[in-house]
């Protein structure tokens, strides 16, 4: 028996999870771009819970064709066991049972997690990372983004600056996002969502008037929670072209109105240059789309210390 | 570039370093270091004719006749001589050794590369 303080889709309000039930493993699929990435979950309740993560990139039918990694949980002592058998081709009806011809080396040892939280987290960010390798011709930049209008907004930054909760607090105020983590660029500079679940934490939520316990397999105790941009502004239809890139600045003791300094072209461009993330285009090949983001777009360097106004301000700096 | 580390005889820019217009002004991306270098007009135009036929005068004198009017002889030289300095040490020209060590993220540098041969 696996027990946990969380919520699960059709199981019992105690937390319990019943394994070696009569549920038989299913394969939950995702695809992007024409690659799919497929996981084995031990029982169609986990895989569920699974599948709820990426909810726009679910494909009912896994293609084993366009299968590009496949991902194994299974139950066991200790908890879950997380194994990639290989990437490459699988043979119809082989998942899991060898290594197909063509596969590269096997993906190593198991990963283990204590309890069902902490499994879901290492899913999502396996299949976070082959759905991004599956868009890999396009541009990937670190950051978050929301469309204002005809145009969108990107905010870079490192980890920690407040794309995810610049991100959130767009999405509260109604928008439709583009991201809080990675937003792709095509060839011609337009931005284009990537459509994965916000990791925040759960007392933002709240602050927003948003209860945790509605979001995806959300575990009371959780220090982070998925929220689904659908729950708000809903995700934006890409791609669409970008209006203004704001650089955030968390202000340590900064208090008041978020603060906008204009950013100069080059100045942008190395920002967005540095926000490059490898599993795209490379920084060379990424520059001319860039360049193309740039003409007829504004840059601002933001300086905030609360989310929401920071927030506020830029959609009225876009309006303007 | 030469043995005793001086410019070879006809410079000549990387085939990697990415060049473009942008704002006014013109940048050098350097793939090799995740440098972006910002430049104006003049280290642009010896930028365009470091091409690895001409020579420094030669680059020189294109540089000055690419002006409607053209500006003193010896300021476009001292600003052609900066400019190549300044390409050499920031390793964009071709064999000018190894690029400093990068920053985690790309880098404008302080400053603009190029002179006052434009103004």
């Amino acid at each position: 028996m696996v027990e946990g303080a969380r919520k699960l889709a059709g199981v019992a309000e105690s937390g319990t999870v019943v394994t070696g039930g009569p549920d038989e493993p299913e394969v939950v699929a995702f695809g992007l771009e024409g690659g799919e990435i497929h996981v084995r979950a031990p029982d169609s309740t986990v895989g569920s819970e699974i599948a709820s993560l990426f909810p726009d990139y679910r494909r009912e039918e896994p293609d084993t064709a366009a299968c590009r990694d496949r991902i194994e949980v299974e139950v066991g002592e200790g908890g879950y066991r997380i194994r990639r058998p290989g990437r490459g081709i699988s043979r119809p009806g082989s998942f899991g049972a060898g290594v197909a011809s063509g596969d590269r080396s096997l993906g190593g040892p198991p990963r283990i997690a204590a309890d069902l939280v902490e499994m879901l987290t290492i899913s999502e960010g396996i299949v976070a990372r082959g759905l991004l390798e599956a868009a890999s011709h396009r541009v990937h930049l670190h950051a978050a983004g929301a469309r204002v209008g005809d145009g969108a907004v990107l905010a870079l930054g490192t980890r920690g600056a407040g794309k995810s909760s610049l991100a959130l607090a767009w999405s509260v105020l109604g928008l439709p996002v583009l991201g809080d983590d990675v937003v792709f660029v095509d060839d011609d500079g337009r931005a284009r969502p990537f459509r994965r679940l916000f990791k925040v934490d759960p007392g933002r939520l709240e602050s927003h008037g948003i209860d945790p316990d509605s979001t995806p397999a959300w575990a009371e105790g959780s220090e982070e929670a998925w929220f689904d941009p659908r729950m708000a502004g809903g995700w934006s239809d890409g791609p669409v072209p970008v209006r203004a890139v704001v650089v955030l600045e968390r202000g340590e003791g900064f208090t008041g109105s978020a603060r906008l300094t204009p950013l100069g072209a080059a100045e942008a461009l190395n920002d967005l240059l540095a926000s490059v993330v490898w599993t795209g285009r490379s920084g060379e090949a990424s520059l001319d789309p860039l360049l193309r983001l740039l003409d007829g777009c504004k840059a601002y360097r933001l300086s905030f210390a609360s989310s929401a106004r920071a927030a506020r301000e830029v959609i009225e700096l876009m309006k303007g | 570039m030469t043995e005793d580390g001086r410019l070879p005889t006809r410079p000549r820019v990387r085939d990697d370093a990415v060049f473009r217009p942008l704002a006014g002004e013109w940048v050098v991306f350097d793939p090799e270091g995740r440098r972006l270098h910002v430049m104006n007009l003049t280290a642009a135009l010896v930028w365009s004719f470091c091409d690895g036929t001409r020579t420094r005068d030669e680059i020189a004198r294109d540089v000055r006749e690419a002006f409607p009017e053209p500006p003193d002889a010896e300021r476009v030289e001292q600003d052609v001589d900066e400019a190549l300095d300044v390409f050499r040490e920031k390793g964009l020209l071709q064999g000018s050794g190894e690029s400093d060590v990068p920053p985690p993220g790309g880098e404008v540098e302080d400053g603009t590369i190029g002179g006052e041969g434009d103004r």
